[in-house]
């Protein structure tokens, strides 16, 4: 079942199919815009648009949903360029030389840097996917249910000591995960668990809501707090950068998709981080890091390699293994449970055409978004200074209108409102939002396995010990946490996350 | 709440509650020991995790020492604008079923508009419009989802 060059071309067939093409297209257009503007990130985008999506047939919708994911990536850097406003927690990197050179008349060359390293990095570690996915497929053929569990441990072990700088919030934030996802039937017996009586409850809380709910709500909340306003736009003047400029980003762009592609296979390890890694080992490694910060173009270049070259290494353990590294990746294994698939090593075997579809569009797509975001990259940086009053009422509009058409209940509206206000208070508590979010989504697959690993064993738990895999995954776990309270012991004060991205 | 280390305190001793809460819900749902996985075990794992971690953070907070970090809470004006920005979205979801999804999303969108950036007045209006006639034409007429028309004018 390893890479296979039939599958592939089959893939391609399939991805450019008119209508696979369109949807590729819709995708690659609602990402740039989910990327520009800020209020608004792809695992919010992906989620408010996934239950609309139950119109089209399962390779076109998650077509379109991966293509809004790596879109993204693209749309983030422009108003980080023109108006220093990072649409995207991984363009904050990009706004520190990116705006320095705007302000000094080179944003047209940022802008098509920041494309051009985002299309060669995107393409390379795509390359990277094409070949590795299958053979962690195949590696993860000889996985049963003790080694899923302790892989989901181990990954939301990851994003806990990972996500922030503190770690008992992170396990309080996966605990509040679980315990939304535990709300409702009990998915073996059916028997009601923590309704308190409710007739809603029984239904469960839909992770759409949590995520939609903790990330857009609050982050509409926090914007109309700092009364975001309309800010003034740089002007755009030739927009291509000399070969010169291109010659001295191309090593920048290989490191920084090295990293972000490598990085980008762990869970936890976001384009949030990954950027700044690349940004970081660019400066160390540059002959004058002096100018970094002060408009160097390299420093453009490499964190938008990095934060595409981590979007796409995220569909590795995705695609492979059924494990999402990152909230959107989460929302997008939602998706393609919704539809039936069961994302993992069977993926390969049982859906070949689907899952090598996905992956052809994913080649076509990264040339749709260098055509979209070059030439037209004025008229996103445009959209971008469209005042947040106006933009807020649109996305609650968006939100509100998602979460309904999950189940086409209004408890679901509700539920995202609540968990609107939650994000809210964790956010300006300094809790991460990420293990919350992974939790509820794999809070399921965690239940299911374990009780199936339990049924195995006769309810000893030794099993995810003394099966050489699952314990590697144990031991990982185990270490990934004692690293994070290492690191928490190190320094007495108060806990406090870093600030949490919607990707 | 100003600052970190007392919201940490409160947020701690909230989640000994919440801790509490689930536990005793946890304690009450129904099903044999006779299962490999009984259905209690995980809601006692995570009520027990969370009550734990908030008694942790508590003490924590109240023994940290360092800098005081402080946490940038809404003054005034931008709490208003909040609460106002919420209430509005309350009487949205409330009103969708009654009013219908086209016209409640079109006055919510209307008045948030305007709410937020007052001289926008005909932005407000068209963005309302707008609204209301894409929920329609498209979402329920196009792609025939099932959005609430309004009990009030088709029941």
């Amino acid at each position: 079942m390893g890479f296979s060059w039939d599958y592939l071309l089959q893939g391609f067939a399939i991805a450019l199919t008119f209508q696979n093409l369109f949807w590729a297209l819709v995708g690659c257009f609602i990402g740039t815009l989910v990327g520009v503007l800020p209020g608004i990130g792809p695992a919010s985008g992906i989620a408010i648009l996934l239950p609309l999506t139950t119109v089209l047939p399962p390779t076109a919708a998650i077509i379109m949903m991966a293509a809004i994911y790596y879109g993204a990536m693209y749309g983030g850097s422009t108003t980080a360029i023109v108006v220093n406003i990072p649409g995207e927690a991984s363009s904050v990197p990009t706004a520190l030389d990116g705006y320095e050179m705007a302000k000094q008349g080179n944003a047209g060359p940022a802008l098509a840097i920041a494309a051009i390293s985002s299309f060669v990095a995107g393409t390379l570690s795509l390359v990277g996917l094409t070949f590795f996915a299958p053979l962690c497929a195949n590696f993860a053929l000889a996985f049963g249910p003790p080694e899923y569990f302790a892989l989901m441990l181990m990954g939301l072990s990851l994003v806990i000591s990972l996500s922030g700088r503190a770690l008992l919030k992170g396990v309080i934030s996966m605990s509040l995960g679980l315990l939304a996802a535990l709300i409702g039937q009990n998915p073996l017996t059916g028997a009601a668990r923590l309704t308190f009586g409710s007739v809603e409850l029984m239904a469960g809380i839909n992770f759409i809501s949590v995520i939609v709910g903790v990330f857009a709500i609050s982050e509409v909340m926090l914007n109309i707090e700092a009364s975001a306003k309309a800010v003034s736009l740089v002007g755009i003047r030739n927009l291509m950068p000399t070969w010169a400029d291109i010659k001295r980003c191309s090593g920048a762009m290989l490191r920084s998709t090295g990293v972000g592609f490598f990085l980008g296979l762990l869970p936890g390890c976001a384009p949030s981080v990954t950027t700044f890694v690349a940004y970081d080992l660019e400066k160390r490694v540059s002959k004058h890091p002096d100018r970094f910060g002060k408009g160097a173009i390299e420093g453009v270049a490499a964190p938008e390699g990095a934060n595409n070259a981590t979007s796409t290494a995220g569909f590795v353990p995705l695609f492979s293994f059924g494990l999402p590294t990152a909230p959107s990746m989460a929302v997008l294994l939602g998706g393609l449970m919704m539809y039936g698939l069961q994302p993992g090593p069977m993926l390969f075997k049982n859906n070949p055409q689907f899952v090598w579809a996905v992956i052809a569009s994913m080649y076509i797509g990264n040339v749709m978004l260098l055509i979209l975001n070059l030439p037209m990259v004025g008229m996103w940086a445009r959209i971008a200074i469209i005042p947040f009053p106006i933009l807020a009422p649109l996305i609650i509009f968006c939100s509100v209108l998602g979460t309904y058409s999950i189940r086409f209940v209004l408890f679901d509206v509700w539920a995202m409102f609540i968990f609107g206000l939650i994000g809210y208070f964790m956010r300006k508590l300094g809790f991460p939002i990420a293990p919350l979010v992974l939790a509820s989504v794999l809070a399921q697959m965690l239940e299911t396995s374990l009780q199936q690993s339990l049924l195995i064993s006769q309810g000893s738990p030794l099993i995810f010990f003394t099966r050489p895999i699952s314990l590697v995954f144990m031991i990982l776990s185990a270490v990934s946490i004692i690293w994070g309270l290492w690191m928490q012991l190190k320094k007495k004060g108060v806990e406090f996350a870093a600030e949490d991205a919607d990707e | 709440m100003r600052n970190q280390r007392s919201a940490d305190i409160a947020s701690g001793c909230f989640l000994i509650l919440l801790g509490i809460i689930v536990l005793i819900a946890a304690s009450q749902i129904r099903g044999g020991m006779e299962e490999r996985l009984p259905p209690r075990t995980l809601p006692y794992l995570v009520g027990g995790t969370i009550l734990a971690c908030g008694a942790l953070l508590a003490l924590k907070a109240r023994r940290a020492a360092g800098e005081e970090i402080p946490i940038k809470w809404p003054g005034r004006e931008e709490m208003i604008r909040i609460a106002v920005s919420l209430l509005a979205i309350v009487v949205f979801i409330a009103v969708m079923t009654p009013l219908g999804f086209p016209l409640s999303s079109g006055l919510y969108v209307t008045f948030s508009i305007w709410y937020l950036n007052r001289s926008a007045v005909l932005t407000a209006l068209i963005s309302g419009i707008l609204t209301g006639a894409l929920s329609y034409f498209v979402f329920i007429r196009l792609l025939e989802l099932s959005l609430p028309l309004g009990t009030l004018f088709f029941d």
